[in-house]
């Protein structure tokens, strides 16, 4: 190995990097600080066969750790010189992020970040619906519609991806433009309020409309409802279990419990008629066999296991 | 605890501790601190430590033409760095038997 007093080209590489980045520094203080370096560096390389940057680290790091030992504060561009009660701030904001209860509340903001990362990338699709005024699915009204809201979900999709990973590779190599990162965020968190606005809006109407349209139908339905359900047939007995036949059926108003055929009637019912009217409220509806006029099974009903009465029977008309 | 943690407060004393016995220039004093035992002590310390000892009055330095290279710069104690020097001595011997007897008594409990 050569001990000429050249010096090698890396060690004057690395000395310049390390130069660069004191250049903050008073021209003088600078000088002072790496006078000695590179005589340092070069007794540093003779010994060693790695290379000076796996031995030292980067020069950026190099000259942080000389300015920390030397006692001499980071870079401040003059620009930007931060006042005594900024620095203030930032010490006691250095002071509470130590805290034990702010650290375990970053490490759990750092665990559900993913959770904001989806959420962001739909509010930054609800944001864009917004600005241009599209419709939402009525169906799903937290569903933007670009022509289909299979368009605006594969939309809310692919933004999800493209903002998770966006997420990871900036954990990973640290933002460049920390600053914007979090603007972009606080942007993001502020166009809840519109969307959020949408979303109810297009759900309360939707709501709104579908209330209007069982309000129609109910309206319009004049059939018999027990316990929420259309009633298609009534099976009376008699006290001592015998199926009745043709009994008419009114309520208390005197309205007969008329079964019409809502859906249309069908032709296979058997009409019960007083001669000219034809008697809807009369139980069970009896069904020809089609094509005939007889009902093969008069007595058929479901399968119920009618049970023995015994409160004595009522004075009835019959004494009349 | 980390151990460049511990370092961090002690460095001063120990580069001037290496210092008194003789003088040095950044890279021998680096050499002869991790020949002592604090082999992970970084360069850029022990070159920022003796620039700021120095701008403090503990160090005097005077540059040494060099055979091999360019000159070299020479850092030697001041009355001021033996005096610091001295109050470190007592102050670390005063925190070691502490640290000891605690970390020691810590065991202890423990078994």
């Amino acid at each position: 190995m050569s001990s000429a007093p050249l010096v090698p080209s890396e060690v004057e590489e690395y000395v310049a990097a390390v130069r660069r980045a004191l250049a903050d520094l008073p021209s003088a203080e600078r000088d002072d600080l790496l006078a000695d370096l590179e005589a340092s560096l070069l007794e540093t390389t003779e010994e060693g066969a790695e290379p000076i940057g796996a031995r030292l680290g980067a020069p950026e790091q190099f000259a942080a750790e000389l300015r920390a030992a030397a006692g001499l504060h980071e870079p401040a561009p003059p620009a930007r010189r931060k006042s005594d009660l900024s620095r203030r701030l930032r010490a006691a904001r250095g002071r509470s992020f130590a805290h034990p209860a702010v650290t375990a509340l970053r490490r759990l903001g750092q665990e559900l970040a993913p959770i904001w990362w989806v959420l962001r990338a739909y509010l930054a699709v609800g944001a864009i619906a917004c600005a241009l005024d599209s419709a939402w699915s009525s169906r799903l009204p937290i569903v933007p519609r670009f022509g289909s809201a299979e368009a605006g979900l594969t939309a809310i999709g692919v933004a999800a991806i493209v903002s998770v990973w966006l997420g990871l590779e900036l954990r990973r190599h640290g933002s460049p433009f920390p600053r914007l990162a979090v603007i972009v965020n606080l942007a993001l968190l502020l166009a809840a309020i519109p969307v959020v606005t949408q979303v109810t809006n297009t759900s309360s109407s939707y709501q709104s409309l579908l209330g209007r349209a069982n309000a129609a139908e109910q309206q319009l339905y004049s059939g018999l409802i027990y316990q929420g359900v259309e009633v298609d047939n009534i099976y009376p007995y008699s006290r001592d279990g015998r199926l009745l036949h043709d009994v008419l059926l009114y309520d208390t108003a005197g309205r007969a419990l008329d079964l019409p055929a809502f859906h249309g009637l069908d032709p296979n019912r058997r009409i019960v008629s007083n001669g000219h009217l034809m008697l809807f409220n009369s139980f069970p509806i009896r069904y020809y066999e089609p094509g005939t006029r007889l009902v093969v099974r008069p007595n058929a009903a479901p399968y119920v296991k009618v049970p023995p009465v015994l409160t004595p029977p009522l004075p009835t008309t019959k004494s009349k | 605890m980390d151990r460049s943690q511990l370092l961090r407060g002690t460095l001063d004393a120990a580069t001037l501790a290496v210092v008194t016995e003789q003088d040095g220039y950044g890279y021998d004093v680096l050499r002869r601190l991790r020949a002592a035992g604090l082999s992970d002590v970084g360069d850029a310390s022990v070159y920022g430590t003796l620039s700021r000892l120095y701008k403090a009055g503990a160090l005097t330095s005077y540059v040494m033409p060099s055979d091999e290279g360019p000159h070299r710069r020479y850092y030697g104690i001041t009355d001021l760095g033996r005096e610091q020097l001295a109050e470190a001595r007592v102050a670390w011997a005063g925190f070691s038997h502490v640290m000891t007897s605690l970390l020691q008594t810590k065991v202890e409990v423990g078994l």
